[in-house]
């Protein structure tokens, strides 16, 4: 296997990355201190990826909603049972989940670590699926979609995302609908799994109270190589406008809950997609974070709370900027803050405000690495966006006020925003 | 061999308590400031508003905006304000992470400034005309009323609220821990300033630090802060652990929901002091802690009914709480499964696996309590009040001997209280609404 280090000096930690023959790698991060080792397993498969063929296959399928999920559920079942009886036993805790662009598996565990990570390794590289036990989690992530549909803070989210794009697979919830599961079947889970769970396809990040060396030779004993598929997804075109400006729902909710945004095309290259994300980041930090005036103004006259937040909503192929919390009059709050973007586009930024918000970034990114758990998923995120970990706080270092600026000036276009509202029942 | 207990804790002032768990692992400190109440009716609502109007600045950082702004430039230290039951005692915190001053850029004392910051919005809050500022006190009401209400909006949570609120109509631990509308309708500055005062005066002080830095120096800040204060402090309620027996309360609420929402409260009297509390965690364990469980393998996997079906044990109290989420034609059905799982659990019916596996992932969980600060902080605390004097090591020991008739016998004291279910939509067998 090939082997690099990546390495920071400016807080002075390392890692390794591996590169399997099979081409899959693996990042290596011993933390010192730790009891825990924490493992994860992913592959660039998510819900997202409902259209796509590899390069021997002569056509397009396309999937049923939410069967990026349903693997998942299933990948755990073996012939000889569940797999969580094996973790089980040695203490291990395992669990796995489906997001727009990534599915993954986790392991962590403060002893047994090297069969802990055989197993891992192993259940994601022997699918079994049946007629019966697909069958019988129709009922299982039933319940877990019908779950979701009463939680007015996912609702609110995925709601805008369907404002938002009107093409792209992202607009569907992860897990589908009940009437989209029930079409699935053991062949169609092979055909994803067969094209997606291919090593080359994947990536192994393991953080904590392990030794790199063994988990090297754990990794080249249980990674089965086969020969690498070439992928071909296919996307809608997705033009850049929203696809309309205003959504709501009713649910059973005390107060209005709402989420507006900007959808924003992305860039294409890793280094400046990142930049692109940490500007925006600290922008919309800088616009309505705690220490905006807009904040404080909508603040005082009761429009927001400590509920407000912002986010940064980046998948592959999408990006997008998020402002969500609950209040008595959303469409105010929104207005105020259209309002609020044109202005600031006019009047530009302070140098001090945008020195404060980016310290707030740096010291947030330093915080993450101290957490077994975090540093795991962070190595695996960068990776599967082509780059080190350690490159987004080198980032934040070099971001300017000039950056925040034209990330204004650019990404915060009327055509491409959209708000979601959920509202109490009518009586 | 018994290891050191690692919270070093000592006296600063009248009923003030520092205590600190210094680690090299972690790259940030945290600090949290802890007032220990008994629970009560009359105060839990105004008690609930003073985190929240607190955390917000102080005299030196008046105005919430400028106060962030601060905080940003520590690195983006960040303040937190909560509430939490123990038992029929509560605790209001505020606290404080930061990065370590090793890693500052400018080298910047930041440990000393955030035990500072922490000092002052507790002891220096900004007055105006002598009670705390009405503005503030008007938006933090408001917010509080939306929190309150807003407890409808998380099915889950609010299901296992309402549980526990008709499991103890007449207890202080059934009482909601951010209060009641119409108490907060009636707050005032006034009011809001006495119950500050009154907070402050009688309440037991637990000052914690875990994190790499030198506690010396946090110390010295809340020593010099606290000892000038003369205080009244007032003993914590001695917690009465939830005792069965009695009939079985049922109810159910219909709602607009999707989903429909099965609860079982138990009552076992097992609370931290309690013989059998070992036993009572390899129960909940067996029963329905883990992927593993009985209800998992059998609620879940195999008869397809919940997504999540699980059971925790709470000694502070000592109840045991069941819950799901079902379509509502087979509540009956989920009822009925799960009181049959525990009724195995009862006549002995575990095998060796399942103790195995029960006591392999508490030992695991106990192992994982050191892996972040804020863990390790709400586990020592919890000890601390629950006057424990245990790692979680000493107490994943005590797991070794226990046997399949302890557990039966835990289970045994389990006796449901209250059922309650959350009806939403009905849709027939097999067919989509």
């Amino acid at each position: 296997m090939r082997k690099t280090v990546i390495e920071s000096r400016r807080f002075g930690e390392q890692y390794l990355r591996l590169e399997h023959e099979s081409g899959l790698i693996a990042l290596l991060y011993p933390m010192k201190g730790f009891q825990t080792a924490y493992a994860l397993f992913g592959t660039k498969y998510g819900s997202i990826d409902n259209e796509f063929k590899t390069a021997d296959d002569p056509d397009f399928v396309k999937v049923p909603d939410g069967i990026a999920h349903y693997l998942e559920h299933k990948l755990f079942e073996s012939e000889d049972g569940n797999v969580d009886r094996v973790f089980a036993a040695l203490g291990a805790e395992s669990n796995a989940f489906t997001s727009f662009d990534k599915t993954c598996y986790l392991a962590s565990c403060t002893s047994h670590f090297e069969e802990t990570f055989r197993t891992l390794l192993r259940f994601v590289q022997e699918p079994y699926f049946t007629p019966e036990n697909v069958e019988k989690e129709q009922g299982i992530i039933g319940q877990e979609i019908r779950m979701y549909e009463d939680n007015p803070g996912w609702r609110v989210m995925f709601n805008l995302l369907s404002a938002l794009y009107i093409n792209h697979p992202v607009r569907t919830d992860i897990a589908g609908t009940v009437e989209s599961i029930s079409r699935i079947t053991p062949d169609i889970l092979y055909r994803c799994y067969r094209t997606f769970y291919n090593l080359s396809n994947m990536v192994v990040a393991v953080a904590g109270n392990f030794d790199p060396e063994e988990a090297e030779r754990i990794l080249s004993e249980e990674l089965k190589a086969a020969k690498p598929v070439e992928i071909v997804r296919r996307f809608p075109e997705e033009p850049r406008e929203a696809g309309q400006s205003k959504i709501v729902q009713h649910l059973e909710v005390s107060e209005p809950t709402f989420y507006f945004g900007y959808k924003i095309f992305p860039e294409q290259e890793p280094a400046a997609l990142l930049k692109q994300q940490v500007v925006l980041d600290i922008l919309l930090d800088v616009l309505a974070g705690p220490t905006s005036a807009f904040y404080e103004e909508m603040n005082r006259q009761g429009l927001l709370d400590d509920n407000f937040g912002t986010e940064v909503f980046g998948e592959r192929g999408c990006l997008a900027a998020f402002f969500g919390g609950d209040s008595k009059d959303p469409e105010a709050v929104y207005n105020a803050f259209c309002e609020m973007i044109e202005q600031r586009k006019a009047e530009g930024l302070s140098e001090e405000e945008f020195l404060s918000c980016k310290n707030a970034m740096y010291g947030k990114l330093l915080k993450g690495l101290g957490d077994v758990e975090n540093t795991a998923t962070a190595m695996l995120s960068y990776e599967m966006m082509g780059l080190g970990m350690f490159e987004a706080a080198e980032t934040v270092a070099a971001v300017q006020l000039s950056d925040l600026e034209k990330c204004l000036r650019d990404c915060f276009d009327p055509s491409c925003r959209a708000i979601s509202i959920v509202l109490p029942l009518e009586e | 061999m018994k290891e050191a207990y690692p919270l070093q804790r000592e006296r600063i002032a009248d009923d003030v308590w520092f205590g600190s768990i210094t680690d090299s692992r972690y790259k940030t400190n945290l600090l949290t400031l802890n007032l220990a109440l008994p629970l009560n009716r009359e105060t839990v609502t105004g008690n609930a508003l003073l985190p929240q109007v607190l955390e917000k600045g102080y005299r030196c950082y008046p105005n919430y905006r400028n106060f962030s702004m601060r905080l940003n430039q520590l690195y983006g230290a960040s303040v937190h304000g909560g509430c939490t039951k123990i038992g029929d005692n509560e605790v209001l915190s505020l606290s404080i992470s930061v990065i370590d001053d090793a890693y500052a850029l400018a080298g910047e004392p930041l440990l000393k400034e955030c035990a500072e910051i922490l000092c002052g919005l507790l002891l220096d809050p900004v007055l105006q005309d002598g009670v705390l500022e009405p503005e503030n006190i008007a938006l933090q009401r408001k917010y509080l009323i939306d929190c309150i209400e807003a407890e409808i909006n998380e099915k889950r949570a609010y299901a296992i609220s309402r549980t526990l609120a008709l499991m103890f109509p007449k207890d202080p631990f059934g009482l909601r821990r951010q209060g009641y509308v119409e108490d907060a309708e009636k707050i005032t500055p006034e009011s809001a300033t006495a119950d500050y005062r009154r907070i402050l005066d009688t309440a037991r002080i637990e000052i914690f630090h875990v994190g790499c830095g030198d506690p010396a120096t946090a110390k010295e800040v809340f020593q010099e802060a606290f000892s000038k204060l003369k205080r009244h402090p007032q003993p914590l309620a001695v917690t009465a652990a939830a005792c069965g027996g009695g009939s079985v309360r049922e109810e159910t609420e219909e709602m607009k929901v999707s989903q429909s929402k099965l609860c079982l409260g138990f009552k076992t009297g097992v609370d931290a002091h309690h013989p059998m509390l070992s036993a009572m965690r390899m129960m909940n364990s067996v029963l329905g802690g883990t992927p593993t469980s009985k209800l998992f393998l059998n609620v879940r996997e195999k008869q397809s009914l919940c997504y999540y079906c699980t059971s925790r044990s709470d000694r502070t109290k000592g109840i045991l709480m069941i819950d799901c989420g079902v379509e509502r034609w087979q509540v009956e059905q989920a009822k009925e499964a799960i009181l049959m799982q525990l009724k195995a659990v009862r006549n002995g019916e575990i095998t060796d696996e399942e103790m195995e596996f029960a006591k392999l992932s508490l030992q695991n969980s106990f192992k994982s309590v050191g892996e972040t600060p804020y863990s390790l902080d709400a586990f020592y605390l919890m000890q601390t009040l629950l006057g424990v004097r245990e790692t979680p090591a000493d107490q994943a020991r005590k797991l070794e001997s226990i046997t399949r008739e302890d557990v039966a016998a835990a289970a045994e004291l389990a006796q449901l209280d209250t059922v309650y279910v959350l009806a939403g939509e009905n849709r027939e067998e097999g067919g989509n609404a």
